[in-house]
């Protein structure tokens, strides 16, 4: 479904991608593991359109993103989790769902209102917070936003960045668990991730990025999880 | 009514156009010192259209906004391709630019044996159609806060509307906003286009008014003010910048005795309101707790 190929994306002279190639398969979920500063949220914000790289390319189902604006990559059916940008603060919960769903408004509000419903329905504490500004939620419960925002926009690949980062050890097994819903739905999902221990329960086939490049590819249970722990927090170079 | 009155309040309603121009961009979390720049076009440009062309006064107002608005969209289609500072520099350099263009700026015609039109840095006179029309300054305030209200009907439905969201969404956080499908610089630029033609309503009321504008008037202070209106007044709703224009030229430079401490009290203001309540008297969260408190009381 997409297929990253040969991926620099830099920082002025910094590389911090330095020739990703990775596939995420439809109806699964893909997991991201790797050290901080490995570049996974840039490998996120470059598939979304928000960085150039400077080379490679990134099919969606046959269309090459790269050189696409974010809106336009939104149009292929790709929705971003930001990482620790997570709502719009100063607008409520329900202004804030409906923004994910801006580029179907025009034309399929029925549907629109419909799919909100069903939001409220799958995460109850954003109906009680209908009302209430985003920006004064709990971490958790703007995650949940986030989520339920991402999917307004129906994509056929939701792109997570870190949903667990900064959350309480519940809140963390909540995600996971909306994480599982999602699949069992349908949604393809690719998933970064420091929390190694639970992406490896969820995850159908995972890669370890280290210093910009991939080191690993596989499913879990072909490396044992004490060494994809060890690598995903320190990277190789611990080991020796 | 009293002619100080009526002048008050007609300076009021017109620098209300330009304070609402800079409060549009600030909703999309861009920093102009530049709307004096499209007040001062339209200002030109509808006087032209009525004393040298000898248009009627809408049609000349609608000229004068129009060629404010399609400058405003020239300036923003380069500009608002960078981030942050940049912008906000460009339109104070832009601003300067028109105001420099003016003071060399010479386009005169001959009627009934005078010369009339834009004499450089002497400025343009007789911009007389209020005047030779009959149009008494009670009745031109009237036109001006007419054309202020629907001008306040276009903002409210502006907020409610799906464009008003699109531009919040940009100004809270333009890069979300963008991965939510929204081409914020197109957005953008439709939102200075919109805030050039408003700034330029003001304008060509301003040069009716007066019946004489010249370049110097046009300077960065009028810009810089504009943008504190909304600053002072609250960003939560369009009323929040015309509290601003009331407490600054109804208050501050009309009652004599405290107008020679304008610019003290008016920065200290500024000041103030900056560190108690960063986005102005009406902010968000105020305008929600009145919008709240008025649900209740009707239900």
């Amino acid at each position: 479904m997409l297929e990253v190929r040969g991926i620099v994306t830099s920082y002025g002279k910094i590389e911090a991608l330095r020739g990703v190639d990775l596939s995420v398969e439809e109806g699964r979920i893909t997991c991201l593991l790797g050290p901080n500063g490995a570049g996974k949220t840039t490998l996120m914000m470059t598939i979304a359109g928000i960085l150039n790289p400077s080379r490679g390319s990134i099919g969606f189902d046959g269309v090459e993103l790269v050189g696409l604006t974010p809106s336009r990559v939104v149009r292929q059916g790709i929705a971003l989790v930001p990482e620790n940008r997570l709502v719009f603060p100063d607008m409520n919960v329900r202004e804030n769902l409906l923004a994910g769903a801006f580029l179907r408004l025009a034309g399929e509000r029925a549907e629109v209102d419909r799919d909100l419903d069903r939001m409220f329905d799958r995460f109850p504490r954003l109906r009680e917070r209908a009302e209430q500004n985003a920006g004064t939620l709990s971490g958790g419960e703007q995650q949940m936003l986030a989520v339920a925002r991402a999917l307004m926009a129906r994509p056929r690949l939701l792109l997570m960045d870190e949903p667990s980062l900064g959350l309480a050890p519940l809140m963390v097994e909540e995600i996971f668990r909306i994480i599982r819903d999602l699949h069992r739905d349908g949604t393809s999902i690719f998933l970064v991730e420091q929390n190694a221990h639970m992406a490896l329960q969820v995850a159908h086939r995972f890669f370890l990025l280290e210093q910009g490049r991939v080191t690993f590819d596989g499913t879990p249970g072909e490396l044992a999880e004490d060494e994809v722990i060890q690598r995903a927090y320190l990277g190789s170079r611990a080991n020796g | 009514m009293d002619d100080h009155l009526v002048g008050v309040l007609s300076n009021i309603g017109m620098i209300s156009f330009i304070a609402l121009s800079a409060y549009l961009l600030l909703i999309v979390g861009e920093i102009s010192f530049g709307q004096q720049a499209f007040f001062a076009i339209s200002a030109y440009a509808s006087g032209i259209a009525t004393a040298m062309w000898g248009w009627d006064f809408w049609p000349g107002l609608a000229w004068g906004a129009a060629v404010a608005a399609a400058a405003a969209v020239l300036v923003g289609i380069p500009t608002l391709r960078i981030r942050g500072l940049y912008f906000s520099i460009a339109t104070l350099a832009f601003a300067e630019m028109v105001r420099l263009v003016f003071e060399v700026f010479k386009y005169q015609v001959e009627i009934d044996g005078e010369m009339v039109g834009p004499d450089g840095s002497d400025g343009f006179r007789d911009i007389r159609y209020i005047f030779e029309n009959d149009i008494t300054a009670v009745e031109y305030m009237l036109m001006i806060y007419g054309l202020l209200a629907a001008v306040l009907c276009a903002f409210f439905l502006l907020e409610r509307s799906r464009l008003g969201s699109i531009f919040r969404m940009i100004g809270q956080d333009p890069v979300l906003a963008q991965m939510q499908g929204i081409d914020v610089t197109a957005y953008k630029i439709l939102a200075l286009g919109m805030a050039g033609l408003v700034a330029g309503i003001g304008g060509g009321l301003y040069a009716h008014l007066t019946t004489f504008v010249e370049p110097k008037i046009f300077n960065v202070m009028l810009g810089v003010h504009s943008l504190a209106y909304g600053l002072i007044g609250g960003l939560g709703t369009a009323f929040g910048p015309l509290i601003g224009v009331a407490i600054d030229i109804g208050f501050l430079e009309s009652i004599r005795a405290i107008s020679g401490y304008r610019m003290i009290a008016f920065g200290g203001l500024v000041a103030v309101l900056l560190i108690f309540r960063p986005r102005g008297l009406l902010d968000e969260a105020a305008v929600n707790w009145i919008r709240l408190r008025l649900r209740r009381r009707h239900a």
